[in-house]
């Protein structure tokens, strides 16, 4: 090979390197500027159409589904209604003191007092009490560092949804590959996320399609307070081996 | 020769990778690894596949796992669990337990026992079996730390059990067993109790 040749060479793989180092920083940008725009709105609702694989001890994968309404008003308030394909009724409600979960169909709640505001209770309900509230990243306010801690963002390419020009961006933690679809023009608000549990067993997904986002939602302070039905029992949170305090 | 084909190879490259920077980092062209991710596999071609159906189980599938979290990085305790690579010894044992609902507060008691010195750490928190145990909710205690020894969890019950309320408390009885509800990875399980106080 002579001079000239490699000078070629190295000049293209300089520029395919540096092409997809500017899409890994446009990833980055897209992701952060998500985050960003999340972590300062005042309040915000959603309506997040969500499916999930569970694998069963036979070995099949069986997929479920739900929607959950949201409603968020930083710094202290979130509610969460969730309808289950199978029409089972479900909620999460917090008022900036108490976290209370709720099921409709079976008539019971538990409240636990949980103080300090959004970020520290939904926290709290996953990581401690063990209870699900999926997508709860969306809704604290340190998302941008979460993001940036998660891992590196590729850009897969720029893909239509629902005639929505969106960016398609994977990216890669320890445990799970995540991939959202950003809409290229307005406000950098998810319209697609899909999780994949990678270490998992079977490697099942969480995939959900976010819609109606609401920047300005009616927020009153009923909103945010619970009321036990007639005849609602309250029952109590079992949690893994010394989480309870 | 080979200092043409190197040209042509390297003139190629720019004129690909000027073509991305003019789209505004947009991806490759169609088929293939676009951007570098392989589009292909077994689930693009959508297909219902063999003609494998699965026995299964009849009703009765599991609503819980992993991917029903939707968190982001997964939970710090489901984690531990791929890490222990523990879920199917699990299964099974829960398999087992619920097989026989009277003979478990047998199993259950001896498996206590044997964790004895452990079990009396915090019992305020214990719900299940011979722990001491708080029979109603006077203590107001929202939250029970599941102990060093992990009660079976009961999604069912495995009989039509008569119910008793006491202290507002719905009790469930399957023969000698007495259940209460509580919420349990989100959902709603049956933990194992006293029988509740004769007023």
């Amino acid at each position: 090979m002579t001079g000239r040749t490699r000078i070629a060479v190295v000049i293209g793989t300089c520029l395919a390197a540096s092409a997809a180092l500017a899409e890994g920083e446009r990833a980055a940008d897209r992701l952060q500027a998500m985050a960003t725009f999340l972590a300062a709105a005042p309040r915000l609702a959603v309506t997040i159409d969500a499916a999930y694989d569970v694998l069963q001890s036979s070995g099949q994968k069986i997929e479920f589904g739900e929607r959950r309404t949201v409603t968020l008003r930083r710094p202290d308030r979130v509610r969460v209604d969730v309808t289950r394909r199978d029409g089972s009724r479900r909620g999460v409600v917090y008022d900036g003191t108490q976290l209370v979960a709720f099921d409709s169909d079976e008539n019971v709640y538990t409240t636990v007092e949980k103080p300090g505001g959004v970020d520290a209770a939904l926290d709290y309900f996953v990581e401690t009490l063990d209870m699900r509230l999926p997508l709860r990243e969306l809704l604290v306010a340190d998302l941008p560092q979460r993001l940036k801690a998660f891992g590196p963002a590729r850009l897969v390419g720029e893909e239509q949804l629902d005639g929505v020009a969106t960016d398609h961006i994977a990216s890669r933690g320890e445990a799970t590959d995540v991939e959202l679809w950003i809409p290229r023009d307005g406000g950098p608000l998810p319209k697609r996320i899909v999780i994949t549990y990678r270490l998992a067993p079977g490697q099942p997904q969480f995939a959900a399609d976010l819609a109606g986002w609401n920047l300005s939602p009616e927020a009153p302070d009923s909103l945010f307070t619970f009321t036990p039905a007639p005849g609602m029992e309250r029952i109590r949170v079992m949690t893994p081996q010394g989480k309870a305090n | 020769m080979i200092r043409a084909a190197a040209w042509v190879v390297a003139v190629l490259l720019a004129a690909e990778v000027t073509d991305v920077a003019a789209r505004g980092g947009r991806a490759g062209g169609r088929g293939g690894a676009r951007g570098g991710f392989a589009r292909g596999g077994v689930a693009a071609g959508g297909s219902f596949g063999g003609s494998a159906a699965g026995v299964g189980q009849r009703g009765g599938y599991q609503h819980r796992g992993p991917a029903a979290s939707g968190t982001f990085a997964g939970r710090s305790s489901q984690r531990r669990e791929w890490h222990q690579d523990n879920v199917e010894r699990r299964q099974e044992r829960r398999d087992d337990r619920q097989e026989h609902a009277d003979d478990r507060r047998d199993d259950w008691q001896e498996y206590v026992e044997e964790h004895d010195e452990e079990r009396y750490q915090d019992p305020v928190y214990y719900y299940g079996g011979y722990y001491p145990y708080v029979d109603d909710f006077t203590d107001d205690a929202a939250v029970i730390d599941q102990g060093v020894v992990e009660p079976p969890p009961n999604w069912t019950l495995d009989c039509d059990p008569a119910t008793v309320v006491v202290g507002g408390t719905t009790y469930y009885r399957c023969g000698s067993a007495w259940y209460v509800r509580v919420y349990r990875g989100g959902e709603i399980a049956y933990t194992m109790v006293n029988p509740p106080a004769v007023r």
